[in-house]
């Protein structure tokens, strides 16, 4: 009995042990970055690795890129010394997570969509993109050939924080 | 693999027990159990599928079997036995996936192999568990020669396989998550099947005689019919908005196999 209660106790305390490792930190500090801007470019995807192109692309593989234009200065208004930061919202990876995208045709769509309407819905993000390109949004309705722009937007509370107009590229 | 090998501890711990009893009874008891360890060589007479792809993703209906055989004599005509083995079956034609070898979303369509998002099972050469019972006879022909039909019902319990996976398609945006899965049914199985169990059929005729004076040798001519069949099943998703843009069913074969056995035992 005594044995039993000698090795329960070893257990807690082993594993006590093991939260405080975890807690008290040694995983590798984070620097906080925050976006400042954005900068879009177009993606031809027809081929097995989507490249960033200023060529003619197929209307059906076009991809809008954008990549982040972000800072490692924190974003905060703290006096004082803080924590490192660990995890949370201030990874590189997640500065534009509270932005709402929006994509704006700046060219006649089609014959139905004027220049200036709102084309969102017709675009889809998708995650496999060229190494220094951060995110893109396919285009999965063909619009007609010709040339063509776009103006990429990010709103935050509703309000437009960040916009950039593609170059003009032509669609066949 | 582990679970292979915990079964071959029991096999061996199951021979042990059953040898034991056999020793025991042989002083008295009326049942007396046979016990034999048998080298079977197994060779497919037809495909697992009609469909290239779908053979090319399993092992050949082909094995190597080492099994442990208890046999009950209760009368001449009538006795029971059950055997378990492992069977041990060849590499595959498609050892590690090939996308050229599989069907594809459009005919006359490329397609990338954009991102394997998961993967069951292997094209190398794997162990299976096999277990069959059923009756046989003992016919003494001569003075030391037997012949010993039997008939049983077995389980062979196969490796599932499956690939899930993004495939982009040649000249547009359109990408679809792809499953090949070998032996599952998409509307019955949430999940990817690890072990495909296989029923089957079995006929053996065994001719036990005389090697030397102390050793006899029983060779065996062995039918295996499966009344399992493996369906091979295709889904393609469009990635973006989760419509199936296709499924296609290839049904399986019921496989047959024919099997050459050796045995080498003490005159009795």
């Amino acid at each position: 009995m005594n044995r039993c209660i000698m090795l329960m106790v070893l257990l807690a305390a082993l594993l006590s042990g093991c939260e405080v490792d975890n807690g008290g930190g040694w995983n590798e500090p984070l620097i906080p970055v925050s976006l400042k801007g954005i900068q879009t470019v177009n993606i031809d995807n027809s081929g097995e690795f989507p490249k960033i192109s200023a060529a003619p692309i197929k209307k059906e593989a076009y991809v809008v890129g954008v990549k982040w234009i972000a800072d490692d200065l924190p974003s905060d208004d703290d006096e004082y010394i803080t924590d490192p930061v660990r995890w949370g919202e201030q990874q590189y990876g997640m500065v534009a997570d509270h932005y709402e995208r929006s994509v704006v045709c700046l060219t006649p769509f089609n014959a139905d969509i004027p220049a200036g309407s709102n084309v969102s819905k017709y675009f889809k993000k998708i995650n496999y993109l060229p190494e220094d390109v951060d995110e893109g949004f396919a285009l999965l309705v063909a619009p007609d050939p010709g040339v063509h722009r776009f103006r990429m937007e990010y709103y935050y509370a509703g309000e437009l924080e960040f916009s950039h107009e593609t170059t003009a590229i032509e669609f066949f | 693999m582990k679970r292979n090998l915990l079964l071959l501890i029991a096999l061996i711990a199951c021979t042990a027990l059953l040898r034991a009893q056999e020793q025991r009874e042989s002083n008295g008891g009326k049942l007396r159990p046979r016990i034999d360890i048998q080298l079977v060589q197994h060779i497919g007479l037809d495909a697992w599928s009609d469909a290239g792809y779908v053979t090319d993703g399993l092992p050949p209906v082909q094995m190597t079997e080492i099994r442990g055989v208890l046999g009950l004599h209760v009368k001449p005509a009538f006795n029971l036995f059950g055997d378990m083995g492992i069977g041990i079956t060849p590499a595959s034609a498609m050892k590690s996936f090939d996308l050229g070898r599989m069907p594809l979303p459009n005919s006359g369509t490329g397609y990338y192999l954009r991102e394997m998002l998961s993967e069951t099972g292997t094209g190398k050469t794997a162990a299976h568990f096999k277990m069959t019972a059923g009756w046989f006879g003992n016919f003494r022909v001569g003075e030391r020669c037997r012949i010993m039909p039997h008939a049983g019902l077995g389980v062979l319990s196969m490796e599932g396989r499956s690939y899930e996976m993004i495939l982009k398609e040649d000249g547009s945006n359109a990408q679809y998550r792809t499953t090949y899965a070998w032996g599952r049914d998409f509307d019955y199985d949430e999940d990817y099947p690890e072990v495909l169990p296989m029923g089957y059929l079995t006929g053996r005729v065994n001719v036990q005689f005389p090697l030397t004076r102390k050793l006899d040798l029983m060779l065996g001519l062995e039918y295996t019919h499966f009344l399992t069949e493996i369906n091979f099943q295709t889904r393609y998703v469009n990635t973006f908005n989760e419509n199936i843009r296709k499924d296609i069913t290839v049904k399986g074969n019921r496989a047959n196999m024919i099997g050459l056995s050796v045995t080498l035992l003490g005159s009795r």
